[in-house]
């Protein structure tokens, strides 16, 4: 038997199998690990989600992409979803050469996990199938006075723009406007305001007058998502923390939150 | 030294993590722990310390300045926790260090005269001694910052280990063990020596990085209540009764404390060496050490002029790295200690 076969015959009681955009998935790993260094995917009929913190507790991560976004998707009869544990940063370099058109098909086993990618050579690896505890809430209700939907390009171009003057960015509301604001040592200061009439504001909802702070590396490391995204809804209170949501254009939703640095 | 529990900790109770994985959380370090391992680590390669043109040792104030800025740069809080009276039952072994270090001196002496580069910075390492000036010193530098520091009525490890069991710290930090036997929910090792260190004797060297032990998770792993954890610790040896009770290692140790209801019991039946109930009197002390509420923790404005003063004119550091260095501290400062980072947990009920 070469070795091709006796791959396949290791994986043949696999519990999960999906077929994803390789390109993708790249994006999307290369975003989460700069957060999480071991992550749980959960993988069940409705689909696959991923959720975790950093260790610090700062920032919470939670990706769901729906069963009917992949090529191909399987899950066992037996069981009600299937847990797949690795670390974020060995998973980053499996599909660190993704290019746009390549696969990935992931299988998972109870105890290692085959990944897949298809490209002008088949590339195959076999990770083991960590244990990893996630301690995030199942449910997190969170009220926001702030809500706002923004271009995703528009607010990665901002905290560039911030992160050239300190690490703390503010986010302040009303009525009509939204401002991205960071002011720095030596009265140093760099402020985007968006109003309803601007084009990069889409959607805004301030039920009050609010302002938050929060660190930009946190944001940066958040954005690196942003590639995915067209849009991005924010929202955040007065010193709470910040949520912002990405949704891919496949159904795919990406939520981020960040507790707020208080002066 | 404290005492030591390396041997009996299992892989379960500590977790080695990164520093920056302890951003947010104020960590009351051991101050003369501290201070020692800057005296004794940062040294020329034949064992010299740091000295200033008037032959003033300076290598504690290197360690705490350059160290400090480290930390808060990845948000950690230290606050420095001072040792005050030294207690009664600690005298024996402080004469007994301080034989040591005397010894240790002479032998140092010998090595630079025969040229003896390695075994130099061996016993000049081991010779190092913290003076009441130095930590004078420490604490006006400490003032200067704008890092704050609790003064001790007695240990400062117990003062460290009682600020974390109220919730004003996250954890204690020092290398000894001694915080986990005072009660601290959390010890950091290492938080001090983080990075890349040589080892004694060596021309080797290793990447040293924070590992935090929860008590909790101790004593589940090793079957045990606080109590006898620290009766199992005065049977091993503590710094009030160096070497332990003859007869018993770690293994024998954990049996017998594992093995009773009450543990005093094992102390009381203790016939050689002590004085009646003197090892009772280490448990009681283990368990209600003296400790003060009466302090503040509060991160202040760098004194940029005032830390100049200290380090450059004072005591001949090198202006522009002392300035490199200070540019860190005010944008930590502004960003790390001023504004507060808060954790999610705040909101997750």
């Amino acid at each position: 038997m070469g070795y091709e076969g006796s791959v396949e015959q290791e994986f043949k009681d696999y519990k999960a199998m999906f077929r994803y955009e390789a390109k993708v998935f790249k994006e999307l790993v290369d975003g989460v690990s700069k957060i999480i260094d071991e992550g749980l995917f959960l993988i069940s009929e409705s689909g696959v989600r991923l959720r975790g913190m950093d260790p610090a507790r700062v920032a919470l991560v939670d990706i769901e992409i729906p069963s009917s976004s992949f090529f191909d998707y399987y899950v066992a009869e037996d069981v009600d979803r299937v847990e797949m544990g690795v670390n974020m940063e060995v998973l980053r370099g499996i599909v660190a050469r993704a290019k746009k058109g390549d696969q990935l098909e992931v299988k998972v086993a109870e105890d290692r996990i085959l990944f897949v990618v298809e490209s002008s050579v088949l590339r195959r690896y076999i990770l083991p199938n960590l244990e990893v505890v996630v301690e995030v809430p199942e449910d997190i209700n969170l009220d926001f006075d702030v809500e706002a939907v923004l271009i995703a390009d528009v607010v990665s171009k901002t905290l560039k723009d911030v992160e050239l003057v300190g690490d703390i960015v503010e986010f302040e509301a009303g009525e009509d406007y939204l401002i991205i604001r960071s002011v720095g040592g030596e009265r140093r200061r760099v402020e985007t305001r968006l109003t309803r009439e601007s084009p990069a504001l889409l959607d805004l909802n301030a039920k009050e007058p609010s302002s938050s702070r929060y660190d930009v590396g946190y944001l940066k490391k958040m954005l690196n998502i942003a590639k995915i995204a067209e849009s991005v809804e924010v929202s955040f209170s007065s010193e709470k923390p910040l949520m912002m949501v990405f949704k891919s254009p496949d159904g795919g939703r990406i939520t981020y939150l960040l507790a707020p640095s208080t002066a | 030294m404290g005492v030591n529990l390396r041997e009996i900790i299992p892989a379960e109770a500590k977790r080695v993590i990164e520093v920056k994985h302890l951003a947010g959380n104020v960590i009351a370090i051991d101050a003369y722990n501290a201070l020692y391992q800057f005296l004794t680590a940062i040294r020329q390669p034949d064992g010299t310390p740091l000295m200033d043109r008037e032959g003033r040792i300076t290598s504690h104030l290197s360690g705490l300045f350059y160290r400090t800025i480290n930390l808060v740069e990845d948000g950690v809080k230290p606050v420095y926790v001072f040792d005050g009276k030294t207690p009664e039952m600690k005298k024996r072994e402080v004469e007994e260090r301080l034989k040591r270090k005397m010894e240790a001196a002479e032998k140092y002496r010998k090595a630079v005269e025969v040229g003896d580069v390695e075994e130099a910075r061996k016993f000049a390492m081991m010779a190092a001694r913290l003076s009441s000036d130095m930590v004078e010193e420490s604490k006006e530098l400490l003032d200067a910052m704008g890092i704050p520091w609790v003064q001790a009525p007695a240990e400062g490890e117990a003062q460290a280990a009682y600020m974390a069991r109220v919730g004003d710290a996250w954890a204690a930090g020092s290398q000894d063990y001694d915080s986990l036997l005072f009660g601290a929910p959390r010890l950091v090792r290492n938080i001090t020596i983080t990075g890349r260190r040589k080892l004694p004797g060596k021309d080797q060297y290793v990447e040293v990085r924070p590992e935090v032990i929860e008590l909790d998770a101790l004593l589940r792993e090793l079957s045990l209540t606080r109590e006898k954890l620290i009766v199992l610790a005065i049977l091993l040896g503590t710094d009030y009764n160096p070497g332990g009770v003859k007869g018993y290692g770690p293994k024998t140790a954990l049996r017998v404390v594992r093995g009773v209801d009450d543990p005093v019991k094992v102390l009381k039946s203790v016939r050689q060496d002590y004085e009646p109930d003197y090892l009772v009197k280490i448990y009681e002390y283990f368990l209600k050490p003296p400790v003060s509420s009466e302090y503040s923790i509060k991160f202040s404005r760098p004194d940029e002029a005032k830390i100049r003063d200290i380090l450059v004119a004072r005591h001949d550091f090198n202006p522009q790295r002392v300035d490199r260095a200070l540019e860190r501290l005010v944008r930590a400062y502004r960003e790390k200690l001023k504004a507060r980072q808060s954790r999610l947990d705040l909101w997750f009920g």
